[in-house]
């Protein structure tokens, strides 16, 4: 091959600039240490920590989350806590009125429920970071107070039953309150299955025995009428000992609907909400009616409502108390109820321990996870640093190299030997 | 035979090597002339005499003064430069519109999106919390600013190409212009048996810068005029030439002539000029749109069922009002009032499943089966993709580029080892011509002194 001047002066220039590229691409690469600098450095690599970012942010914010969540919880242990103590305070002071020598001077006694009523009340109505504890998901007002005749302890915004919800992890939607309706809530239980094989028109009734804040007794009927295959209107009423409705006009009909094939109620009134509540707030009549345990199937039975009024802490303890101060010492299906009510928060207060140990260890879990993400962006986007410096050497030395072989060739030429 | 053919010989071949050692001094002048191809004297020994029944040489003479030339290389090294300098405007192009994007990085449109999502899912957990909402209010201007800004840089991207398309196209005139003046030269020089070496040279030259300008197609005369189409339309021959402009239409770039026919254009920084502008950089900003439309239209679906805070809590609300050209707009109560954001499925203040119901859009696959940051990831890694891809294309060609570069300049460059050799076989000539008139003349003057005694 002929080679003219121009060939070796082109060929080395090339040659140079690409030893000098590769030298200036590994410069950067090392003094920022990354070796994804921009997409085109490798698309596959970008895409991947742009997803794996995407993971990292979100596995943050539950962590965050979590974090937030915890001190609520804990915030809600300590308030079922000082409930209990409260309670347990005046389980002895019932105790001790059990001692006749101790029944002279009721109103002490009063006084001294009224003080843990108002304590137990406080602690029920207590707020972590704007939130109230016992409050549901509204937080509107306080979630309890005093009726206005200031006889009886009412629920104030209407509806303590939410849950509050956080998400911990893609597909962990984590409950982290326990609403007053729980805690502190009258629940009526409806149980029983519905026969599949009823025909349509057919009616199931049941009836229980409830009462208002003030201890009168009322009856609850609740009538269930088949509509259409697994479908129900269920129509309720509550009727004072005269017999007549405390209702100036009839509550409307709720429809029910049960799952073909599992038999368990699905929705009332179109949503997945299995309770309804029933209130009628002049008599302080309050409660929600449970249905979550109302099948229908092949194997039909009996149908039956229970109450159980334990929990209504507060108007207990305000009859406990108006009873003393007329002189009437409590009886022990009241100290019973009091003793319900303390297993109540205990188990309350285990649950929300279970939720805590839920955390904890979501917690843990995304912390390891977050860890195998970011080693895993590390992997695409770190430069081996040790690598690319052994790497600049080579390159480095070539450069040296080929400065050194075209100073040799480039400059001669027959001129010089002429 | 007389002696004075001796100083005719002399003197002829005097002349041939003074002419020969010009050439000699041209090339060695052009060297480093990229454009130049070298030049050789091709010898020839003068017509013979017949003489005394015997033949007689009557010394040398320039056959021809040729223009040492590869013509394959040529063509092959025209249809690479079109592929090699496409794809060069292309990656350069790309390379900026992958700065648009900032990925990977903190300041991508990526994290921004996962910090609007993440912000609602913050909000879900304490709905009544102001400043969690000023958050979400934050965080989607952010957004939407963050939009804003790769639309912009796509715009200005695209009128900086639409400039660079219009400055490319005049040098496209002035190409032909020039090739065309060079074509009627080198016709009437071949027409008189001239030689047009220089000029040969400087249209080879002008037809390479074309070809690295736009998709060429060259063909030769009898006469060695360049006949020459640019994407099917014919533009110049030695008596006629066309002038170009450039023209955006239905956001495509468009090359036409004073008679309004169309450059298909295929190649050359002219066809990666088009493409990018027509074809690529819309085909990004579609993306882009699909997917931040998704976005408004999920998150403002799930919106318009939450009620706000405040008394009574308001229903019905979209949280971005529209999006046009790049510019997602805020529900503008919303940004005088961050209570105004609904949050809330059942209109207590504590609920915020509205809110969590937004954050999990980011987990939902809205776009052909991926979440918003899987397209957008395939967006970008499909930028990066295409950069590659050009930038491969540029390297190959480039390869292929130097190879026959090197091949045209093994053949018609200049080397002054070759061109000092021949001076000095030229220059020896030439000595050794002069020394043969002063022979001859000393052999006149050895007659001469005959005839004086």
């Amino acid at each position: 091959m002929r080679i003219s001047d121009s060939i070796l002066g082109n060929a080395f220039i090339k040659d140079l600039n690409s030893v000098k590229s590769r030298v200036a691409e590994l410069q950067v690469q090392i003094a920022t240490g990354k070796k994804l600098q921009k997409p085109s450095d490798s698309p596959s690599g970008t895409s991947k920590v742009i997803k794996l970012q995407n993971y990292l942010n979100s596995s943050d914010l539950y962590s965050k989350n979590i974090g937030n969540a915890i001190p609520f919880i804990d915030e809600t242990v300590s308030a079922l806590d000082s409930i209990n103590d409260e309670v347990n305070k005046v389980l002895t002071s019932l105790t001790e009125l059990k001692n006749p020598a101790n029944q002279s001077d009721l109103t002490v006694y009063a006084n001294q429920i009224d003080m843990s009523l108002n304590a137990i009340m406080d602690k029920a109505n207590s707020k972590y970071d704007g939130k109230y504890l016992f409050g549901g998901t509204d937080f509107s007002s306080e979630p309890f107070g005093l009726s206005a005749d200031k006889q009886a302890v009412i629920v104030k915004p209407g509806d303590i039953s939410g849950d509050q919800n956080i998400k911990i992890s893609p597909s962990i939607l984590q409950k982290i309150n326990l609403s007053g309706t729980e805690v502190f809530g009258t629940i009526v239980k409806q149980g029983g299955n519905f026969d599949t094989a009823a025909a349509a028109g057919s009616v199931f009734t049941n009836q229980t025995s409830v009462y208002d804040a003030k201890g009168n007794e009322y009856t609850l009927t609740v009538n269930y009428t088949k509509t259409a295959a697994n479908s129900y209107d269920l129509t309720y009423d509550i009727t004072d000992s005269a017999g007549s409705s405390i209702f100036p006009t009839a509550p409307p009909a709720q429809q029910l609907q049960f799952n073909s094939s599992t038999g368990s109620l699905e929705s009332v009134n179109g949503d997945t909400s299995s309770a309804i509540r029933i209130t009628e707030p002049n008599l302080k009549i309050d409660f929600s009616l449970d249905l979550s345990s109302l099948k229908e199937n092949n194997n039909s039975s009996s149908i039956s409502l229970s109450a159980n009024q334990d929990n209504d802490i507060f108007n207990t303890l305000m009859n406990i108390k108006e009873n003393l101060k007329a002189g009437i010492i409590p009886d022990d299906a009241q100290i019973d109820q009091l003793k319900n009510f303390s297993n109540h928060i205990l188990n309350n207060a285990s649950k929300a321990g279970n939720i805590i140990n839920q955390l904890n260890d979501t917690e843990d879990l995304l912390n390891s996870k977050k860890l195998a993400a970011e080693d895993l962006i590390g992997g695409e986007e770190n430069v081996d640093v040790a690598q690319a410096i052994v790497d600049l050497q080579q390159q480095d030395y070539l450069l040296q190299v080929s400065y050194k072989l075209s100073a040799m060739i480039l400059p001669k030429s027959i001129l010089d030997f002429l | 035979m007389g002696i004075s053919r001796l100083f005719d010989i002399a003197r002829r071949s005097m002349g041939v090597y003074q002419d020969a050692i010009y050439i000699t001094s041209h090339n060695i002048a052009n060297a480093s002339n990229p454009a130049y191809s070298r030049q050789r004297v091709d010898l020839g020994t003068e017509n013979p005499e017949i003489n005394a029944g015997f033949v007689w040489g009557t010394g040398v003479k320039i056959e021809d003064i040729s223009r040492v030339r590869h013509q394959f290389a040529d063509a092959q090294i025209r249809s690479n430069n079109q592929v090699f300098y496409d794809n060069q405007q292309r990656s350069t192009i790309l390379s900026q519109v992958e700065s648009v994007f900032t990925e990977p990085s903190d300041l991508g449109l990526g994290n921004i999106m996962d910090e609007f999502f993440n912000s609602w899912n913050e909000l879900s957990v304490t709905p009544n919390s102001s400043t969690l909402r000023d958050n979400v209010v934050q965080s989607a201007k952010k957004l939407s600013s963050k939009i804003q800004n790769i639309t912009d840089d796509f715009n200005t991207l695209q009128s900086d190409v639409w400039n660079s398309f219009k400055d490319k196209i005049d040098d496209v005139n002035n190409h032909l212009k020039n090739i065309q003046m060079l074509n009627k030269q080198i016709s009437e020089s071949e027409a008189v048996g001239q030689n047009s070496n220089d000029l040969l040279d400087r249209r080879d030259q002008a037809i390479d810068e074309l070809s690295q300008l736009v998709n060429i197609n060259v063909t030769f005369d009898d006469q060695n005029s360049a006949m020459i189409s640019i994407g099917g339309v014919y533009s110049v021959d030695k008596n006629y030439v066309t002038q170009f402009k450039a023209d955006a239409e239905d956001g495509k770039l468009k090359m036409v002539n004073e008679d309004g026919a169309e450059v298909a254009l295929s190649g050359g920084e002219l066809g990666g000029l088009a493409d990018v502008y027509g074809n690529q950089i819309p085909a990004y900003r579609d993306k882009l749109d699909t997917l931040v439309s998704a976005l408004m239209d999920n998150v403002n679906s799930i919106h318009k069922k939450g009620y706000s805070l405040g008394n009574p809590p308001q229903t019905g609300n979209d949280f971005f009002t529209s999006y046009t050209d790049g510019k997602l707009e805020i529900n503008s109560e919303i940004l005088n009032d961050s209570n105004l954001i609904s949050v809330s499925s059942d209109g207590t203040s504590g609920n915020g499943d509205i809110a969590l119901q937004i954050s999990e859009i980011s987990n939902q696959k809205l776009i052909n089966g991926a979440t918003l940051t899987e397209s957008y990831a395939n967006l970008v890694s499909g930028i990066g993709t295409d950069k590659v891809s050009a930038d491969n294309t540029m390297e190959s060609t480039d390869l292929v580029l130097t190879q026959l570069e090197q091949e045209k300049s093994s053949v018609s460059g200049v080397s002054l080892d070759e061109e000092m050799t021949n001076l000095l076989t030229y220059q020896r000539s030439y000595d050794a011509s002069a020394k043969l008139i002063k022979a001859a003349d000393e052999m006149l003057q050895t007659v001469l002194d005959l005839v004086g005694q």
